[in-house]
């Protein structure tokens, strides 16, 4: 289930500010603070959007664009969408980084109606509503799953010793 | 709350926005400074109270920061909703018949009960329910699960829809939703020379409970006669026919009640009491403390506090009387909270710790698989007695009866907190009132009556008749209304 986003930046207004609304909509915000080379980025399959200051000289867009590729030829399910965060319209990078195609644009310092419009059609609003008495039933019931599919194999491997 | 609102502090303007039809309040500082403390009460007067996010609260003062979430919907699960088959009913007639000064009857025959007796029988069922920030409310799913027995407290037992009684005795239903049945002692009297009673039995003393007794019961207590400088407790109801007085002037003098406390006078006494006080002669020089309301006839030179609505024909003399919820510090609730928190904090450690085994037991699940491809690699037949895999199939059986254990304590610890969630919950729901905090004088209130609120203390400087006197909740300030 795609339930995080993340933050490539340094300002940590920002970072508080789109972190806490993700929380808000019950989903983890990840937080890096450069993206120089591609990453083996482990949590990439549970990724909802990726939110990068483009005005950060030390983050490769093309690189970025490259993991989270925004054309239209990507499987709508497998899709990341990419924000693009900036304070300067007429900042050099940010004007460079226009030329790649991109899911939106926040301007700083952000809104949270406009970062809810990015959110809103990417997750379930109401599966993003907290329940946590259901979250942990469904954490039992993880466990209890797991415990059965382990016991299945130990008696499985029993039959080796008889 | 669906549109978009602003609202004036001291130092500056705060515009609050829902989003997702109101399950999603955003708050904006739209000009000038503020504090978290401003930002709370403001929300409060609003009516926004549920699922208020306090890190972000703590975030928005700061100058660099205009926008955060304040508030946000959520699932709960909600206790059902019973029919009590038991106990007195308040209702208008009685309440007209105290301020008349009619006695009222004894009420132990109200409150006993035969064994296999339904106490109580479900009406509504477990629910989930969406909690707006506004306080509004939505029923979403009923629950599963309809045992009742979380709510089956002493001698009692659940079955169906209902919870019956165990054994013969008194019974009574806690703040906390449990319904208790205890035996009931009968006693003529009671004195200091009895020592300090304090067995798991009801009581009823046929004639006055004397001066420097001490009784504590789990349940509840009548007593036929009158109450003489004693110090009595009840997990239920008090009931004194003849009145409650501190003749001997004693300090230890007080009368604690988990439920109502019913009598004919007080005199220099202090009561505190759960749910109702109604006194039906009047309360002369005492301290009254009640958590949801006062009925009494008059009420001379005495402190009042009353969290819901205090019913009197006249105050008299030198009489204080404390307003609202502020004035109500509720010890076994923030106990709850806090022991609800420290079971959260468990279970996260728990949940870490299974976690962890989980880990290891997936490492060994592998070693073992592993080894066992490379013996069929190397076409070994008996690989029963290869003493390496017998050495990691005892680790994993291992390992996974630890799990096993770990994930049975968690589900213990689970249903615990679950439990004790629930009882809170229908606390919090039976003790929420709708209404604005209020006096209703019918006849005279005397000059000299200080009423204290929340932000505001008044003295009559003359006298008024025939009066409410309103708390206004948000503004913790009270309004007279004739």
């Amino acid at each position: 289930m795609k339930n995080k986003i993340l933050i490539i930046d340094n300002d940590e207004v920002t970072i508080q500010v789109i972190s806490h609304l993700a929380n808000a909509l019950n989903l983890q915000s990840l937080v890096m603070h450069n993206w120089g080379k591609s990453l083996n980025f482990k949590d990439k399959e549970g990724l909802l959007a990726v939110f990068v200051n483009v005005e950060l000289s030390f983050v490769d867009l093309q690189i970025l664009l490259k993991d989270f590729p925004q054309n239209g030829d990507v499987d709508q399910k497998d899709k990341v969408a990419v924000y693009y965060l900036y304070s300067k319209s007429f900042n050099r990078l940010y004007q460079a980084a226009k030329k790649f195609s991109c899911a939106g644009e926040l301007k700083k310092p952000i809104k949270g109606e406009a970062l809810f419009d990015c959110l809103k059609d990417l997750i379930d609003l109401e599966g993003s509503i907290d329940y946590s008495e259901q979250e942990y039933r469904d954490k039992l019931r993880n466990y209890k799953e797991y415990l059965r599919e382990s016991l299945a194999l130990v008696k499985k491997l029993e039959t080796y010793f008889e | 709350m669906n549109k978009a609102m602003e609202i004036q502090l001291e130092h500056g303007t705060l515009k609050l926005i829902p989003l997702m039809d109101g399950k999603l309040i955003l708050a904006e500082k739209t000009n000038g400074t503020t504090t978290k403390g401003e930002i709370l009460a403001s929300l409060k007067k609003v009516g926004i109270t549920q699922g208020i996010l306090s890190e972000c609260i703590t975030l928005l003062p700061r100058e660099d920061i205009q926008q955060m979430p304040v508030a946000r919907a959520y699932y709960q699960d909600e206790p059902p909703k019973f029919e009590v088959h038991f106990g007195p009913k308040i209702q208008e007639q009685i309440i007209g018949d105290i301020l008349e000064g009619k006695s009222i009857d004894l009420i132990d025959d109200r409150l006993l009960v035969k064994k296999d007796f339904r106490l109580v029988s479900l009406t509504k069922p477990f629910r989930t329910i969406l909690r707006f920030p506004d306080g509004k409310s939505l029923e979403k799913t009923e629950l599963d699960f309809r045992n009742l027995s979380v709510f089956a407290g002493t001698n009692t037992k659940a079955r169906d829809d209902a919870i019956y009684a165990a054994t013969e005795g008194s019974a009574f239903l806690s703040k906390w939703g449990v319904v208790h049945v205890h035996p009931v002692l009968t006693i003529k009297g009671l004195g200091e020379i009895h020592g300090r009673v304090d067995d798991q039995i009801a009581v009823k003393v046929e004639e006055d409970i004397h001066a420097h007794s001490a009784l504590e019961s789990p349940s509840n207590i009548f007593v036929l006669g009158m109450i003489h400088s004693s110090y009595i407790q009840a997990a239920g109801y008090v009931q004194a026919l003849d009145g409650i007085d501190n003749t001997k002037r004693s300090d230890n003098s007080r009368i604690i009640s988990g439920k109502s406390i019913f009598t004919s006078y007080v005199k220099n006494y202090r009561l505190i009491a759960k749910e109702k006080i109604l006194v039906y002669g009047g309360i002369h020089q005492s301290i009254v403390i009640s958590h949801d309301e006062v009925i009494s006839n008059f009420i001379e030179s005495s402190e009042i506090r009353v969290r819901n609505r205090l019913l009197t024909n006249h105050i008299r003399g030198n009489t204080r009387i404390y307003l609202g919820a502020a004035f109500f510090r509720d010890e076994a609730y923030k106990q709850r909270i806090l022991h609800n928190q420290q079971k959260e904090r468990q279970l996260s450690q728990k949940e870490f710790s299974i976690e962890e085994m989980r880990d290891r037991l997936e490492r060994e699940k592998l070693g073992i698989l592993k080894y066992l491809a490379r013996l069929r690699e190397e076409g070994k037949d008996k690989i029963f007695i290869d003493s390496t895999l017998t050495r990691l199939y005892n680790a994993l059986k291992g390992s996974l009866v630890k799990l096993q254990i770990e994930i049975k304590d968690y589900e213990r610890q689970l249903a615990e907190y679950f439990t004790q969630k629930m009882l809170l919950s229908y606390y919090i729901r039976e003790s929420s009132f709708k209404e604005s905090p209020q006096i209703r004088v019918l006849g005279k209130i005397d000059a000299g009556v200080i009423i204290t609120a929340p932000n505001q203390v008044v003295k009559l400087t003359n006298p008024l008749e025939d009066v409410t006197i309103i708390l206004d909740r948000y503004s913790g300030k009270i309004h007279f209304k004739r």
